[in-house]
């Protein structure tokens, strides 16, 4: 352990100032100020913001219904954008395809029909939606707008049974990017809480929960996932079958994080600040979560920010290997089912492109897991 | 084009009169048909009169029983008649000369019987399917791939044998394959078989009527080895169908005699189903070792304390030594007496090997001995993409199974880089359908499943939600058809509009602020399909019906489950609704009556099979199919009445709809070597896989 560096006062009345206010900072005034300068888990924070926000207004970002089917458009591949009309400027448009099945190849060729251009605008009208159930709105982001013959813009493509890719990506990120946090938050309540108690107290009750997490950690998970999976009542919907795994999960996948936190708190009770709080009377809860547990923010965050992703890659690989989220749930796992076979990878590779959303969230959580380390630890400057 | 269409009219026209004798001239009348066409005719008359006199003879000469001479008098025959072939000497391939000039083996007239099965245009693949069949060459290792441990399905249809046959499993124009010929009594109810003389085993012990008897008395009568007689070989193919008797008249001819007709027995001797000929003929000289019966008790004592079983175990040990047709993938099988055209020579973990059968029965009409490619080799991978990606790697002369039609778009871009042709069959499963369990109870809404489940209306509803255009082009990129035969155009018409009206009047008016129909609690009436994905076809459309219920109200929650699991729901009643194929007509029970009359009700459907003794009840019009199914298989199969057997099963599932079925008529696309020859281009995919003895590398 390296001494703690006290800051060295320099010269000039705004440097006292600024020594200062460091001084009398609160600890969570000390990250934030150190964060700030972590630009690129700043720039990581906003888009995660973004990600998130668009999960929930998904219905407005995506031009069209998950589940909204075009026929005669099945595997096309993303629309091609134009600029320029007629050898003119005319803004971005699409043109309207035909497809036909080439005899020969078998494949199916999407041919553009060059003289009908269709402006792309922003807050068209299109499918009528409600949000969450309360909005009631038509108004999408972007589209070509709900006018009869209207080409559909698919920017990333369409599946095999010819839904936009583009809005099924944003529909399943509400459930691939809020199922598996629920399941991290419970996994740290119950971790932290049982481990700090088995870590400040130990003795028997320790002992009872030691040996909990032994037997626990014992019970392989996939065979679990599918005995849960066949377990739980057949009438619900994949989704509330998928939240009740992941809740039950958390409840046995708690122990790894209480280990780490027994451990942790078995070193920092020991120290003389803790003696000083028992001695000026604080009870044990207070302790606990006022004292010992800021001890190792920095070690919580960095369980966190790769708890996130890695239980986000869960439910995708779960999903992908057929154990968790079915269609018709959409999910970003079951985008990339379609994508598991030779022909997408061969012939259809904007299947693939939801796998973007999975390695961009990752990405993200750890960009800023990295910039909250570094601002939670009050061993480095 | 112009004249290859001219080659073919004639062909079939040839096909017309008979198969064998236009066989036995094809070849030396090439190049002058007219000619030909006239010759044919007056010599078949000749041959089929002559051949039923001799059966005559040869019966009524040896004075079997007074009962069997009467009978014989008003024989029919429904097979071709037997022809001398044209060659003049047996050939065989050079593996097989060099191991008979080292003495390893007898010569090649005595490995191939007398009258030998003779493959030429049109006997194993119909004319019109592959309408330039040509003597092919010796030699050649054909490779496969397969994805399951120890089972290539493909080199299972290819090695599979049957004791009848029709060209191109067709359901047409059975003739005898390891039986030589038949004859069934005018009253339908006896059956003369007879076996080829000088046929082998493929240890070389011949095979007589010695193997039926045994089959017959010791294994399908010997309560220890088979608890019931088949219900296959029961009349009308019922559980409680009568039983046949069998009587052997000498070495190569024995009769089967039933109570009353039962046409369809032929059907039940071919292929159909892969039925085997180890259904009735099974190697005594080999098994009787393992028999209580004839075996020596000390040496199967010990037998049975190598195999770790107790001393009454012996049908057990019996079983693990007995080779099914199933079995030909086996390990254990390996140098099993057996019929097949090619036999298993080695299996580990990573390829299945089959090298030809010496003693195999088949020639053709030039003499030379089937089949004609050496080896079989089948690679095990991983799972049915890497399948494909050795197929795409030029890896894989053949296959059948692990197609799908997603993929050929994929196999066109690399066809002609790995050398194979894609060719587009039809599929004998095709008919995905969606089942719906009447007799389903396991929900809280089961007064209101079985009111609306069991009545027609609502299942023609549902069936006219179905958006099947939409299906076909997606699922099937067009290669599939509006199931006309089974549902009917009304029914298998796109039309919410109609599908709503039925809806509403019979009583699901109620709907929630969603446009739910509501049940009679209040709730939305829910239906909850389960599948197992079992085809990846099933899946997709699944979910395409799934969306298409709720257009019209019906709350239909789709899920997939796991397999086994599917399985066991499915036994014990307890699904309610799900996505399963179906077979096409003629296959596997006929006009798709399995499907239709075990899937409308699994309670009824075990009621029916128990014989009351479980289940429940079925209604008439479920017991009417059942009577429909008996009519069918007591038929003979062609006659007439076996075609208004058949109109009549179309017309009752078009009228009741226990099943609902999706699509008929799907496309099978198959993976052949640019460089092999008698490729049919028409027909059954799975006829052109069980064709694989006159497979050749040009």
């Amino acid at each position: 352990m390296s001494t703690p560096s006290i800051p060295m006062p320099s010269t000039g009345p705004a440097a006292v100032e600024k020594e200062d206010r460091t001084f009398y900072a609160t600890q969570w005034q000390l990250i934030w100020w150190k964060f700030r300068k972590h630009k690129l888990a700043v720039v990581s924070s906003v888009l995660l913001v973004l990600l998130y926000l668009s999960a929930i207004v998904a219905d407005f970002v995506a031009p069209y219904g998950a589940q909204q089917r075009f026929e005669g458009q099945q595997q096309q591949p993303p629309t091609v954008i134009y600029w320029m009309h007629k050898g003119s400027f005319y803004g971005p448009h699409v043109y309207p395809t035909k497809r036909k099945s080439d005899p020969k190849t078998f494949k199916f060729i999407f041919m553009p029909d060059e003289s009908k251009p269709m402006p792309i605008r922003f807050f068209v009208r299109g499918e009528p939606y409600q949000m969450l159930g309360l909005i009631k709105s038509d108004i999408h982001l972007i589209g070509t707008g709900n006018e009869k013959g209207a080409p559909p813009l698919f920017l990333f493509g369409t599946d095999r049974l010819g839904r936009d890719i583009f809005s099924r990506s944003f529909f399943a990120s509400r459930i691939s990017l809020s199922i598996p946090f629920l399941g991290i938050i419970l996994t740290f309540i119950i971790g932290l809480t049982l481990g700090g108690i088995s870590g400040y107290f130990g003795g028997i009750l320790d002992e009872i929960i030691q040996r909990i997490i032994d037997f626990i950690q014992s019970v392989p998970t996939i065979p679990l996932w599918i005995a849960l999976a066949s377990a739980l009542p057949r009438e619900w919907s994949t989704e509330k079958t998928f939240l009740a795994i992941t809740v039950i999960l958390s409840i046995v996948g708690w122990t790894g994080l209480a280990r780490v936190t027994r451990g942790k708190l078995l070193q920092l009770r020991e120290e003389d600040y803790t003696l000083a709080a028992q001695c000026a009377g604080a009870s044990e809860a207070r302790i606990i979560f006022r004292h010992l547990l800021p001890g190792f923010t920095s070690h919580l965050i960095v369980s966190l920010t790769n708890a996130v992703p890695a239980s986000i890659l869960g439910e995708t690989a779960l999903s992908f290997i057929g154990l968790g989220m079915q269609p018709p749930a959409v999910s970003w796992g079951v985008l990339l089912q379609d994508a598991q076979n030779l022909v997408a990878i061969a012939q259809q590779p904007w299947l693939m492109i939801p796998s973007l959303f999975v390695i961009l969230t990752g990405l993200l959580f750890s960009f800023i897991g990295d910039g909250l380390r570094d601002a939670a630890d009050p061993y480095t400057r | 084009m112009n004249s290859s269409s001219q080659k073919s009219r004639r062909v079939i026209s040839f096909y017309a009169v008979s198969m064998m004798a236009a066989m036995t001239l094809l070849l030396s009348a090439c190049g002058q048909p007219q000619v030909v066409e006239k010759i044919v005719e007056k010599e078949v008359k000749v041959e089929v009169t002559k051949e039923v006199e001799k059966v005559v003879e040869k019966v009524v000469e040896k004075e079997v029983i007074k009962e069997v001479e009467k009978k014989v008098e008003v024989i029919v025959t429904a097979t071709p008649a037997v022809v001398k072939p044209a060659f003049e000497k047996l050939q065989e391939a050079p593996m097989l000369a060099e191991k008979v000039k080292a003495g390893a083996l007898p010569p090649v007239d005595q490995r191939v019987p007398k009258d030998p099965f003779i493959v030429g245009p049109g006997v194993i693949v119909a004319d019109m399917d592959l309408p330039d069949w040509q003597p092919g060459k010796y030699g050649g290792t054909l490779r496969s791939a397969h994805s399951s441990a120890n089972w290539s399905p493909d080199f299972f249809v290819m090695d599979n044998e049957g004791l009848l046959m029709a060209p191109g499993i067709s359901t047409e124009g059975v003739r005898g394959n390891v039986l030589k010929d038949f004859k069934v009594s005018e009253d339908g109810k006896t059956i003369m078989f007879a076996l080829r003389e000088g046929m082998k085993w493929s240890d070389g012990t011949p095979v007589t009527t010695e193997d039926v008897r045994f089959t017959y008395e010791d294994m399908l009568k010997n309560p220890e080895l088979f608890k019931s007689f088949p219900a296959r070989w029961k009349t009308g193919a019922k559980p409680d169908g009568q039983e046949p008797t069998i009587k052997i008249i000498d070495l190569f001819n024995f009769e089967m005699s039933y109570p009353e007709a039962y046409g369809g027995i032929l059907r039940q001797f071919t292929i159909e189903s892969w039925v085997g000929y180890t259904e009735w003929l099974n190697p005594a000289h080999y098994l009787k070792q393992f028999h209580k019966k004839y075996a020596d008790p000390a040496k199967l004592e010990a037998l049975l304390k190598e195999a770790k079983l107790k001393p009454d175990e012996w049908p057990a040990l019996f079983n693990q030594k007995r080779c099914q047709n199933w079995d030909v993938n086996q390990p254990r099988c390996i140098g099993y007496p057996s019929l097949y055209p090619w036999l298993l020579a080695s299996s580990d973990n990573s390829q299945l090997s089959f090298e030809r059968n010496p003693y195999y029965w088949k020639v053709d009409t030039q003499g030379q001995q089937l089949p004609y490619i050496d080896r079989l080799v089948s690679a095990q991978v991983q799972d049915v993409e890497a399948v494909n990606l050795k197929v795409l790697a030029g890896e894989v002369d053949f296959l059948r199974e692990s197609t799908a039609l997603v993929k050929v778009p994929l196999y066109k871009e690399n066809e002609d880089k790995a050398g194979f042709n894609v060719v587009l069959l039809d599929m004998h499963v095709d008919s995905s359908a969606l089942f719906l369990n009447q007799t389903f109870t396991n929900t809280e809404q089961a007064a209101d499943w079985a009111k609306y489940s069991q009545d027609v209306k609502f299942r023609k509803a549902l069936s006219m939600a179905i958006n099947r255009p939409e299906i076909i082009d997606t699922i099937y990129f067009g290669f599939a058809a509006l199931p006309l035969k089974d549902v009917g155009e009304e029914s298998s018409k796109y039309d919410p509009d109609a599908a709503n009206k039925l809806l509403d009047e019979i009583g699901l008016t109620n709907k929630d602020a969603e446009g739910m129909r509501l049940g009679s609690d209040g709730k939305p009436f829910t239906i909850l399909l389960e599948h197992g994905a079992h085809a990846p076809d099933l899946a997709p459309i699944a979910e395409i019906v799934g969306e298409d219920m709720k257009k019209v109200g019906i709350n239909m929650q789709v899920k997939k489950i796991d397999p086994t699991l599917w399985g066991t729901r499915r036994g014990n009643n307890d699904l309610e609704a799900t996505m399963f194929w179906t077979h096409d007509q003629g296959w596997g029970g006929g006009v798709g009556f399995n499907e239709a009359l075990g899937s409308a009700g699994t309670a009824w459907d075990q009621y029916y099979n128990s014989q009351g003794k479980a289940g429940v009840q079925p209604p008439d019009w479920l017991m009417k199919g059942y009577e429909l199914k008996a009519a069918w298989w007591t038929a003979v199969p062609g006659s007439p009445e076996w075609q208004k057997a058949t109109e009549d099963g179309h017309a009752w599932q078009r009228d009741n709809l226990p099943i609902i079925k999706i699509v008929e008529g799907v496309k099978y696309p198959m993976i052949a070597s640019k460089k092999l020859g008698n490729v049919a281009k028409s027909g059954f995919a799975i006829g052109l896989n069980f064709a694989g003895e006159q497979l050749f590398f040009k």
